[in-house]
């Protein structure tokens, strides 16, 4: 036979306490999962224009500026004026490019792209490789990009991108820079090296030798303490890391960035031919 | 007391077949490592055209290449609960080659045009989302689009006219079609063929590129193909703050 129940009252009390503690730690967990995804929320950045800026000026959230937006010193290099920088990479194929950009007192900027090696696979039966252009030029003012074009009388009145500066960062952030590998190094991979005077700048020289994913990463940096400007850089990074880890690569990716202060030429945009709208310049 | 232990027991038990997924962190169905991961992404598009069209009196052999190179900077974060993003910074460079030889009964026109161009796309991760063996990220290379040099050149025989002024139509349409290819792309799909605690990458496509094509009013099959497509990110230290490199 059954005894009638007999619950006390503290008991009671213990039961929905102990519903209540687990209720809590419920409604914890939820909130512990749904926290990065918060934290990572972002709008994307569509850039019509296809130029930096339009992603640049209005990233979603601090997590997108860490992506991409945060100024390193190869950035710092970028807003020095009178000054010619000059990136080159060789690649493991042996193909090469480089970026010649000279900037002016004013911050304008000339900037040559050229390509060596260049891709003359398929080539149309009759062409001269070595009579093809592959170097481009841009002429850069108030931060709005020209191309030079002998096929159009008014190339100085259509600027091809705004906010250039921005756009061509970007680039030189890509994998043939010196930014992208050094920034993905671990702690402890560039150490000191003493002081050193190069390009007419008083830089510390730093020792690059780390491993990403066991593969070494080396070379040699020169910061300019006062802007933190990549003044120059030397890297060494193995094809192994330009490849699928089960078939790596041979060879290496060689880049070499170098900075000298100089006296740039005003870089400026001719005249517009009459009847067309010349963009206004400021100093 | 043994009741209260009944009662204490059954809701417990009760909580937990309610609310069991509440109490794990979300996982996405991949087994990525949460983090943020910076690498390269690679790639080659072209197409392919031999093509020939005939007339009573002429017959004309036309062949086109396009190419489209991107080399840049592929970043993914992966959250703790599985879900990410990606960004990309891809500049590419792109190329249109076309030769074109003319028969006819009053002579013989030959032309080639070469095109050159550049692009640099951006785009900034979104909303994370599940990430699974997959991800794709806008890509249109035809934004930010501009020519940075072309050139022709034509030669002639017997009586036939127009060659010089053909080839320098054509150098200067080049441009727009080129263009116009370039805006054939609209997305990049990334497939994860490895990944492990310090990386991963594998191939990548471009969504609808991959096909086949008619010039009309040449007889021939323009390609569509994706020779190369690669990329590979590696985590980054999370003690290394990601700027400064000291």
């Amino acid at each position: 036979m059954m005894k009638p129940t007999t619950v006390k009252p503290t008991q009671i009390a213990l039961t929905v306490m102990l519903v209540g503690l687990i209720s809590l730690a419920c409604t914890l967990s939820q909130f512990a999962t749904q926290a990065p995804t918060s934290k990572t929320t972002g709008t994307a950045q569509p850039t019509p224009n296809g130029s930096a800026s339009a992603g640049q000026k209005t990233p979603a959230t601090n997590n997108i500026q860490e992506d991409i937006t945060h100024p390193d010193p190869m950035d710092h290099l970028l807003v020095l004026n009178s000054i010619q920088i000059n990136l080159t990479s060789t690649r493991p194929d042996s193909s090469s490019q480089s970026t010649q950009i000279a900037i002016d007192a004013a911050g304008n900027m000339d900037v040559k792209f050229t390509e060596n090696a260049a891709d003359t696979e398929n080539m149309p039966k009759g062409f001269d490789p070595k009579a093809i252009k592959t170097d481009s030029e841009l002429l850069v003012v108030d931060g709005k990009a020209y191309l030079p074009n002998d096929l159009d009388p008014t190339w100085m009145s259509t600027p091809i991108a705004e906010n250039y500066p921005a756009t061509l960062a970007q680039e030189l952030h890509g994998m043939d820079g010196p930014a992208m590998w050094l920034n993905m190094l671990p702690v402890g991979s560039i150490q000191p090296a003493g002081q050193d005077l190069v390009g007419g700048f008083a830089v510390d020289k730093y020792i690059v030798n780390g491993k990403v994913d066991n593969q070494t990463i080396s070379g040699s940096l020169w910061e300019e303490p006062q802007s933190d400007a990549l003044i120059q850089a030397e890297l060494t990074i193995p094809g192994a890391l330009l490849s699928d880890p089960d078939q790596p690569e041979p060879g290496e990716l060689k880049i070499v960035l170098t900075a000298q202060k100089a006296d740039v030429p005003a870089v400026s945009l001719p005249a517009a031919p009459a009847g067309t709208v010349q963009p206004t310049a400021t100093p | 007391m043994k009741r209260w232990v009944v009662i204490s027991t059954g809701v417990i038990l009760i909580f937990l077949a309610i609310f069991p997924a509440n109490t794990l962190p979300a996982r996405a169905s991949s087994t990525l490592s949460p983090g943020f991961y910076v690498g390269w992404v690679s790639l080659v598009a072209r197409t392919d055209f031999n093509g020939t069209f005939s007339t009573t009196d002429s017959q004309t052999v036309y062949s086109l290449i396009d190419k489209l190179e991107g080399r840049g900077q592929l970043m993914v974060k992966i959250d703790d609960a599985g879900a990410g993003g990606a960004s990309i910074v891809l500049p590419t460079a792109m190329k249109r080659e076309e030769d074109l030889k003319m028969d006819t009964s009053e002579g013989a026109c030959m032309y080639s045009v070469g095109t050159w161009a550049r692009s640099n796309y951006v785009q900034l991760r979104g909303n994370p989302a599940v990430m699974g063996n997959t991800f794709q990220v806008p890509f249109n290379p035809a934004a930010g689009f501009y020519s940075t040099s072309s050139t022709h050149m034509a030669l002639h025989t017997g009586e036939i006219g127009g060659c010089e002024q053909m080839s320098e139509g054509m150098e200067a349409t080049d441009r727009d079609l080129l263009k116009l290819i370039a805006a054939e792309i609209s997305a990049i799909q990334f497939q994860i063929n490895y990944s492990n605690e310090t990386g991963m990458g594998g191939n990548c496509s471009l969504p609808g590129w991959v096909q086949t094509a008619s010039i009309p009013p040449y007889a021939g099959t323009n390609i569509y193909s994706l020779p190369k497509c690669t990329w590979r990110v590696f985590k980054s230290n999370t003690t290394n703050p990601q700027k400064g490199w000291k």
